[in-house]
């Protein structure tokens, strides 16, 4: 494990940090990263005070000694959770064990790696479906990045909201993704959509531009996500509103505009509420 | 599957047409530390501070909203758009239909509401915005693929863009939120086009819509080049985790040619 505190003093150890995070397409990322949280000192005028009322009370128990570690924390809770049912979700559409960790290697562009789908199609056709496994993998390692990059970038300050049990159950009346490529997919989906409104609701709360650049290229791939999933699953891609098991209320940037012109957000609050009722376990 | 698109990325090279060799170290500089000098917003657009990135956005979306009005022309009936360049004249139609009209239908009015939420929203502040302008993307002369390749690119090219903007920003800007709103919704599109050219294409769905310039089939081993791609991750490499950002100056060194001022 790598520490902020250390990568800012000793080279080798923030060489071998960016390589790793260069590995999975983080490592611009990282260089801005480690200095909107003060890693280089540049910030310090916005980290340095403690955390404010604002943010406090906005993102209730979510550690975190600056707003940005407040902020950073919650991107890492969500995107543990996110990893965790992705994870899950491919081991069951593999006919793996569901808590089987994901191959070390990443799949290769555009491939499926060692993952071979043993499950039904569901109401996916056979045009579609084998873009959605792909999509199934692929999206997997890209979750499993950004919780392993937002974990490193803290550090030490990294301590997100995370159940007791350390397990999570899907949005599904039962907790399990099913046993179909659709239903799985189907699960996953409001995990998507919430990522996107969960990024875009905390980024008012960040406080330097450098921080709010990394965060909103991790949001994208988000709504990248939602709207491929959405795609193979035959239903608009997006945005729209109301979406079934994305919590609410949702919120809009501006009124009087079709639901598909911006991307919304949700209050941090609502966000924390709905993970821990509807996935902790 | 359909083989009604060629494995050829003509159209998405046009995009680069002219942009590319001159600003390939730029590119590759930049790519690799977002947020650094180089990400000021040329001169050339009106304003200071929040004003000018918003009048960026603009520039952008305007430029955008009138490419998707070309294309549906180009693709479909055919006509004259009022915001197309002289040099544009008539656009003859393909007559074609499918998915990547469906989508590029379904995009073109949220694109041209970008561009009418930021002219309002600069015109209520009576806000210098940027020059009127006319559009030529050579889209007269474009294949179906073509087409598609290069509406595809603008969206790609928007999500950048806007990441690259954010440096520009105020800090705590009450606009960056609204920018990343709308980032989002080019994310959306530029996955799905990237999924409808696949479809399309004779190789089948193969490309990754995470990707963010998707590498296109057909030109599989190319060396992504300058302003297009990134030169950092090669086509072959572990799945993207994240969108990549372009300086503002690049976007508009990328997109100058097609704009005709008034």
């Amino acid at each position: 494990m790598f520490d902020l505190e250390t990568l800012k003093q000793n080279a080798v150890n923030r060489r071998a940090f960016l390589a790793r995070m260069t590995a999975a397409g983080l490592g611009a990322a990282a260089i801005a990263l480690l200095e909107g949280c003060g890693g280089d000192g540049k910030s310090s005028s916005t980290n340095t005070g403690g955390v404010s009322s604002t943010v406090r009370s906005a993102f209730p128990n979510v550690p975190g000694s600056t707003d940005n570690q407040v902020v950073l924390n919650y991107a890492l809770s969500l995107e543990i959770l996110e990893a965790y049912l992705y994870q899950v979700a491919l081991n069951v559409a593999s006919g793996r064990a569901p808590l089987t960790p994901l191959d070390s290697t990443p799949p290769a562009y555009n491939t499926t790696g060692a993952y071979t789908q043993v499950i039904s199609n569901g109401s996916i056709s056979s045009a579609l479906a084998p873009a959605g496994f792909i999509y199934l993998v692929q999206f997997a390692y890209a979750e499993a990045a950004h919780r392993d990059f937002l974990r490193t970038a803290l550090g030490a300050a990294a301590n997100p909201v995370v159940p007791a049990s350390g397990r999570y159950k899907f949005g599904t009346p039962d907790g399990s993704p099913g046993n179909t490529l659709s239903s799985i997919l189907s699960a996953l989906l409001p995990l998507e959509e919430t990522g996107t409104r969960a990024y875009l609701g905390a980024a008012p709360y960040v406080t330097d531009n450098g921080t709010l650049q990394v965060a909103a290229s991790i949001y994208s791939t988000e709504c990248r996500h939602s709207a491929s999933v959405e795609y193979i699953l035959g239903l608009d891609p997006g945005p729209s509103r109301g979406i079934a098991g994305v919590p609410q209320p949702e919120q809009e940037v501006a009124t009087g505009v079709a639901a598909n012109v911006f991307e919304k957000f949700l209050a941090p609050s609502v966000v924390l509420t709905a993970v821990s009722t509807g996935f902790f376990v | 599957m359909s083989d009604i698109l060629t494995t050829e990325a003509t159209g998405r090279r046009a995009f680069v047409r002219g942009a590319g060799l001159a600003v390939a170290g730029l590119a590759a500089a930049s790519l690799l530390i977002p947020g650094r000098a180089e990400a000021a917003i040329p001169a050339a657009i009106p304003g200071t501070g929040d004003i000018q990135v918003l009048n960026y956005a603009l520039q952008l979306e305007d430029l955008e909203a009138d490419l998707y009005f070309q294309a549906i022309l180009r693709l479909m009936d055919g006509g004259t758009d009022p915001q197309a360049a002289a040099s544009v004249g008539r656009i003859e139609g393909l007559h074609v239909s499918g998915i990547d009209v469906q989508y590029i239908q379904k995009f073109a009015p949220v694109e041209a509401a970008h561009r009418d939420f930021l002219k309002a929203a600069l015109g209520a502040a009576a806000i210098t915005s940027v020059k009127p302008a006319k559009y030529d993307f050579g889209i007269q002369n474009m294949t179906r693929q073509q087409v598609l390749d290069l509406v595809l690119e603008a969206e790609a090219t928007g999500v950048q863009a806007y990441l690259g903007a954010i440096p520009c920003f105020t800090t705590k800007s009450p606009y960056a939120q609204t920018a990343a709103a709308i980032q989002g919704t080019e994310a959306r599109h530029t996955a799905i086009l990237t999924i409808v050219r696949n479809l399309l294409s004779v190789q089948g769905i193969v490309t990754d819509p995470i990707a963010p310039v998707a590498p296109l089939k057909g030109d599989p081993g190319t060396t992504p080049t300058a302003a297009g791609y990134d030169n950092t991750r090669p086509n072959t490499g572990t799945p993207e985790a994240r969108d990549l950002s372009i300086a503002p100056d690049q976007v508009l060194a990328r997109v100058g040619g097609f704009i005709k001022y008034q």
